[in-house]
C-alpha cells in the first residue's frame, strides 16, 4: 500500500472525533471519504496533512512509519492539502502565491518573475485552466482560489493531493474544469483523496469510497461495485426519523403573517426577495455557498443596508436599519460565526447568556447579580446544557454546548423571529439532534425561523418551506412536502425546477 | 490577433483598476500634490529654494526611521521603541566618541551594531514571550529609555566637528543626509519589492500560516524587520547626533508616533501585509512639509507652532485614514 493510516484516534476535549480509524490509499487512485457532518473526515484529512496530531495511530508511507507534525513536513513526503478555508495571502498575486517558498532567483537576489510566469502559464495552457496570475489572490472567485492552490501543490513536489469538499462553492462549469483536472492528475500517478457530501460526484470520479460514520471507519470498496442508495445508508445508519423530530401537524399558512418581505435588495448580493413568514414555520433557505444568502440573512437584523424593498411586521411597515432595532422588534441572530459574533469566548457562561436581556434586570445601572444567576441557572437546565459552573468561560465548551448558549441568551428577550445561519456548523451529530429537538419546541411556542443552511438533510428535514437562492434571487420556494435533494440542486444551480 | 491584443491590454488594464483598489500610492502623492500647491500660494517664504532644500533635509530622520517602521508594519508587527532607541544611540555616539578617524568609524560601526541589537532582542522576545509587538515594543523603550537616562540626564557628550561637517553637508539641494536617505530608500525598495525575503514580509504580514505551510520560518523573517529597523533607528541616531553635536536622552522621543504616522499615512495597513515605501516616503514628506510651514507660520505671527502642529498633522492623519478607509484589508 501506497499511504496507510491505521488505528488513528482523534479527541476534541469531550469529543472523540476519530475512533481507531484505519484506511489504505493505493497509488494513482482516486478515493473518496464520504460521511455524514461531524463524521470525521476533514479531522482525518488534516491528520494526514499534518494540521492536526493524532493522540494514538500511525501512518505509513510507502510502507514505512512517517511522522508528519506540520503541513511543511507533509509536503515533504508529497503530501499537499487543499482545505476548505481560503489558504492564500490575500495582498500577493496569484503567481507570488504559487510561487511562494520557491521562488526562483537571479542576480542580486532578484525574484525572476519571468521564469515561473512562463513556467506556469505553459501548465494553464496545457491544461486550459481558468485563472489569471496578474490578479490578486484576494480578488480570486472561489473556483479561482482552489484552482491556485491545486497549481501551488503542482509545481511542488506532488504525491498525493488531498481535496477537501472542493466543488462546495463552485458552479457546474467550475466543477467540469476542476474534475478534467483531477483527471490529469490521475494520469500522472498522483493519488488524490477527494472528500464530498455529494455522492454523484464520488460516482463519477472516484475508484474507490471509504465509509466513516460518527468518528469510526465502516468500510471501503470500489465504486463499480457499490450503489448510491447503499452508500448513503452505510452513511447515515440511522432512520432520518430519528434525527430529525416530527414536523408540527397544523397548517401554517391559515396562521398569521408575522414578516412580510417585499422586494428587497441590496443591489450587490441579492435582488428582490419576497416572502411571508408564518408563525411557527420554519423557513429554510438554500442554495450554493455565496449565492447572498448570507448578506440577506444578515440584512434581516440590520448589518447591511438595503438599497430598495420593506418589511411589514407588527402590522406596518418597519425599517430595521441596525441591530438595536431588529432585537426591540423581536429579532434574535445566531451567526454562522459563532467564535467571533455569538460568544464572547474568554468570559463566562452567565455573562454570554445575560448580556442581550441585562437591562430587564438592572436598576440603575446596577445588576442584580442574584436575578441573573436564578434566570440563567433555570434557562441552562431547561436547555441541558453541560457545564459545570456558569462562572465557566464558553471558550472551551464543545460546538453544541456554545451554540445553546447562543440560543439560551436570545431566549431571554423573547424573541418573535429567530434567524439562524448555519444553526449545526461544528457540532456533532448528538448535539445537532438536540438542537434540532430545540427549533421544533420553539416554533410550537410561536417562534418564528428562518435559517440559512449548507447541510441538505437539514434544509429538507427542517424546513416547513424550502427557499434557493440562485445569484442573488429567490430562484424556487418549494413546500416541504414537494422537496427532493434533486429538485434543491436543480434550482441551487440555476435551473428551472420542472426542466429536465 | 488583433482581437488579442485587444484582449491583453484589457486584461491589463483591468488588473491595474483592481489592483488600485488594493493598495495604491497614488492617493497619498496626490494629497501631497495639493498641500504643496496650497502652502505655495499660501505661505510666500515655503517657496524660496533653500526652504525647499531644507525641507528635504528635515524629513531625512524622520524618512530613515519610517523605512524601518514600514517593514516592521507589513510584516504584521509594530516598533514603538524606536524613539528610545535614537535617543539611545545619540547618547552612546557623544559619550564615546573621539576625535580621530579611527575613533569615529569604531563609533559608527559599534552603533550601527548595537542599534540592530536592539533590534533583536525586540524579535527574540517576541519570538520566546509571544506577547504583542504592541506590547514588547512598549516595554522595550521603557528599557532603552532608561538605559539612555542612566548615561546622561542632561543633553550633553561630544560630538567631533568634522563628523558633523561630513554628515550635514549641502549643497543647495543637494545633501548629504537626503542622498544618505534615497540611497536606503532604494537599497529597501528593492528588498521589499525584487526579493525573496521582501515577499516572505508581505506574506507574513497577510496570512502568516501560509508562510509556515510552504516551510519559511516565519519567526526569523520576523526578527530580521526588527533587526533592519534597529538599524536604521543607529543610522538616524548618528545622524541626529551629528547635527545637534550632542547627544539626548528626548531627542527621539518624537519619532515612534510620527513614524507610525508617516507609515499609515502612507497607506500601510496596520494589519500588515499591504502597503509599500514609496507611500511612506510621501507620508514623511508631508508631515516634514507640515511641520516646516507651520514652524513659518508660527515665527510670523508668533504663534504656539507646536499646538499647531500637532492638530494638523492629527487632521492629516484622519483625512487619508478616511480615504484609505473602503481600501480591503
Amino acid at each position: 500500500m501506497f499511504l496507510e493510516v491505521k488505528k488513528i484516534t482523534k479527541k476534541f476535549l469531550d469529543i472523540t472525533a476519530l475512533n481507531d480509524v484505519s484506511i489504505s490509499f493505493k497509488k494513482g487512485e482516486v478515493h473518496a471519504i464520504v460521511g455524514e457532518n461531524g463524521a470525521g473526515k476533514s479531522t482525518l484529512i488534516k491528520i494526514i496533512g499534518g494540521i492536526y496530531h493524532a493522540e494514538n495511530g500511525v501512518i505509513l508511507f510507502n510502507g514505512k512509519e512517517v511522522k508528519i507534525s506540520s503541513p511543511f513536513e507533509a509536503s515533504k513526503f508529497g503530501i499537499n492539502i487543499v482545505c476548505q478555508e481560503y489558504n492564500l495571502v490575500p495582498n500577493l498575486s496569484v503567481l507570488d502565491n504559487i510561487i511562494l517558498g520557491k521562488e526562483p532567483v537571479g542576480q542580486f537576489g532578484k525574484i525572476n518573475k519571468a521564469v515561473a510566469k512562463k513556467h506556469l502559464e505553459e501548465i494553464i495552457e496545457k491544461y486550459a485552466l481558468h485563472i489569471n496570475l496578474n490578479k490578486f489572490a484576494g480578488d480570486l472567485s472561489a473556483a479561482e482560489a482552489k484552482i491556485a492552490e491545486i497549481l501551488k501543490a503542482y509545481i511542488s513536489k506532488l504525491e498525493i493531493l488531498i481535496l477537501d469538499e472542493p466543488t462546495a462553492a463552485l458552479t457546474d462549469d467550475d466543477v467540469t474544469s476542476l474534475f478534467n483536472l483531477i483527471a490529469i492528475l490521475k494520469s500522472r500517478g498522483i493519488t488524490i483523496i477527494y472528500i464530498s457530501h455529494r455522492l454523484e460526484e464520488v460516482f463519477q470520479i472516484c475508484d474507490r469510497v471509504s465509509v466513516l460514520k460518527d468518528g469510526f471507519y465502516i468500510d471501503t470498496f470500489n465504486t463499480s461495485e457499490i450503489n448510491h442508495d447503499l452508500l448513503v445508508k452505510l452513511m447515515v445508519g440511522r432512520e432520518l426519523k430519528e434525527m430529525f423530530p416530527a414536523r408540527n401537524t397544523e397548517q401554517l399558512n391559515t396562521k398569521e403573517v408575522v414578516l412580510s418581505v417585499k422586494n428587497i435588495s441590496d443591489d450587490t448580493h441579492f435582488y428582490n426577495v419576497s416572502f411571508d413568514l408564518h408563525e411557527g414555520e420554519i423557513l429554510g433557505i438554500g442554495g450554493m455557498t455565496g449565492h447572498g444568502q448570507r448578506e440577506f440573512i444578515r440584512s434581516l437584523f440590520g448589518f447591511h443596508s438595503l438599497t430598495s424593498g420593506e418589511f411589514i411586521f407588527s402590522n406596518k411597515k418597519n425599517e430595521i436599519n441596525n441591530p438595536q432595532t431588529a432585537v426591540k422588534n423581536g429579532f434574535a441572530f445566531l451567526s454562522d460565526d459563532r467564535r467571533n459574533e455569538g460568544l464572547a469566548l474568554p468570559q463566562s457562561i452567565l455573562r454570554n447568556i445575560s448580556y442581550p436581556s441585562q437591562d430587564k434586570r438592572t436598576t440603575f445601572g446596577i445588576i442584580h447579580k442574584q436575578q441573573d444567576r436564578t434566570v440563567v441557572l433555570k434557562l441552562v437546565k431547561q436547555l441541558s446544557i453541560k457545564l459545570t459552573s456558569i462562572d465557566q468561560n464558553v471558550q472551551g465548551l464543545s460546538g453544541g454546548n456554545q451554540q445553546r448558549i447562543v440560543i439560551a441568551k436570545w431566549l431571554l428577550v423573547s424573541p418573535k423571529i429567530m434567524l439562524f445561519h448555519e444553526p449545526t456548523l461544528g457540532i456533532d451529530v448528538g448535539a445537532k439532534q438536540e438542537i434540532y429537538k430545540l427549533l421544533r419546541l420553539f416554533t410550537k411556542e410561536g417562534i418564528s425561523i428562518i435559517m440559512v443552511t449548507s447541510d441538505m438533510l437539514e434544509l429538507l428535514h427542517m424546513s416547513d418551506r424550502i427557499c434557493v437562492f440562485y445569484e442573488g434571487k429567490i430562484k424556487a420556494m418549494i413546500p416541504s412536502c414537494e422537496a427532493t435533494e434533486e429538485i434543491i440542486m436543480r434550482a441551487a444551480s440555476g435551473k428551472k425546477i420542472d426542466e429536465a | 490577433m488583433k482581437h488579442n491584443i485587444f484582449n491583453t491590454s484589457f486584461t491589463k488594464f483591468y488588473a491595474s483598476i483592481k489592483s488600485t483598489k488594493r493598495h495604491s500610492t497614488k492617493t497619498i502623492w496626490l494629497l501631497l500634490l495639493a498641500v504643496f500647491i496650497i502652502v505655495s500660494v499660501a505661505v510666500q517664504e515655503f517657496m524660496r529654494p533653500a526652504n525647499l532644500a531644507n525641507i528635504l533635509i528635515q524629513m531625512v530622520p524622520l524618512g530613515i526611521v519610517a523605512i524601518g517602521q514600514t517593514i516592521v508594519m507589513l510584516g504584521g508587527g509594530i516598533d514603538l521603541s524606536v524613539g528610545a532607541q535614537i535617543s539611545l544611540i545619540t547618547i552612546i555616539a557623544s559619550s564615546i566618541m573621539g576625535d580621530s578617524t579611527l575613533s569615529i568609524l569604531g563609533v559608527m560601526m559599534l552603533c550601527l551594531f548595537l542599534g540592530s541589537f536592539f533590534g533583536a532582542i525586540n524579535g527574540f522576545i517576541l519570538k520566546y514571550f509571544s506577547i504583542p509587538p504592541l506590547i514588547v515594543t512598549l516595554c522595550s523603550s521603557f528599557l532603552f529609555q532608561g538605559i539612555a537616562y542612566s548615561i546622561h540626564q542632561t543633553t550633553g557628550g561630544y560630538i567631533p566637528s568634522v563628523f558633523k561637517q561630513i554628515f550635514t553637508a549641502s549643497y543647495g539641494f543637494i545633501s548629504v543626509p537626503f542622498i544618505l536617505f534615497l540611497i536606503l530608500f532604494l537599497i529597501f525598495n528593492y528588498l521589499l519589492k525584487e526579493t525573496r525575503f521582501g515577499r516572505y514580509i508581505y506574506a507574513l504580514g497577510g496570512n502568516e500560516e501560509v508562510l509556515i505551510n510552504v516551510g519559511i520560518n516565519s519567526d526569523t523573517i520576523r526578527i530580521k524587520t526588527y533587526i533592519i529597523s534597529g538599524f536604521l533607528c543607529a543610522i538616524t541616531g548618528l545622524y541626529i547626533a551629528a547635527r545637534l553635536k550632542s547627544g539626548s536622552a528626548h531627542y527621539g522621543s518624537d519619532y515612534a508616533l510620527l513614524s507610525i504616522t508617516a507609515t499609515v499615512v502612507g497607506g500601510t495597513s496596520m494589519a500588515g501585509g499591504l502597503g509599500s515605501l514609496s507611500g511612506t516616503f510621501a507620508g514623511a514628506l508631508m508631515v516634514s512639509m507640515l511641520n516646516n510651514v507651520l514652524n513659518n507660520i508660527g515665527f510670523k505671527f508668533n504663534l504656539q507652532s507646536a499646538f499647531y502642529k500637532d492638530v494638523i498633522i492629527g487632521i492629516i492623519l484622519v483625512v487619508s485614514m478616511f480615504f484609505y478607509r473602503k481600501r480591503e484589508l
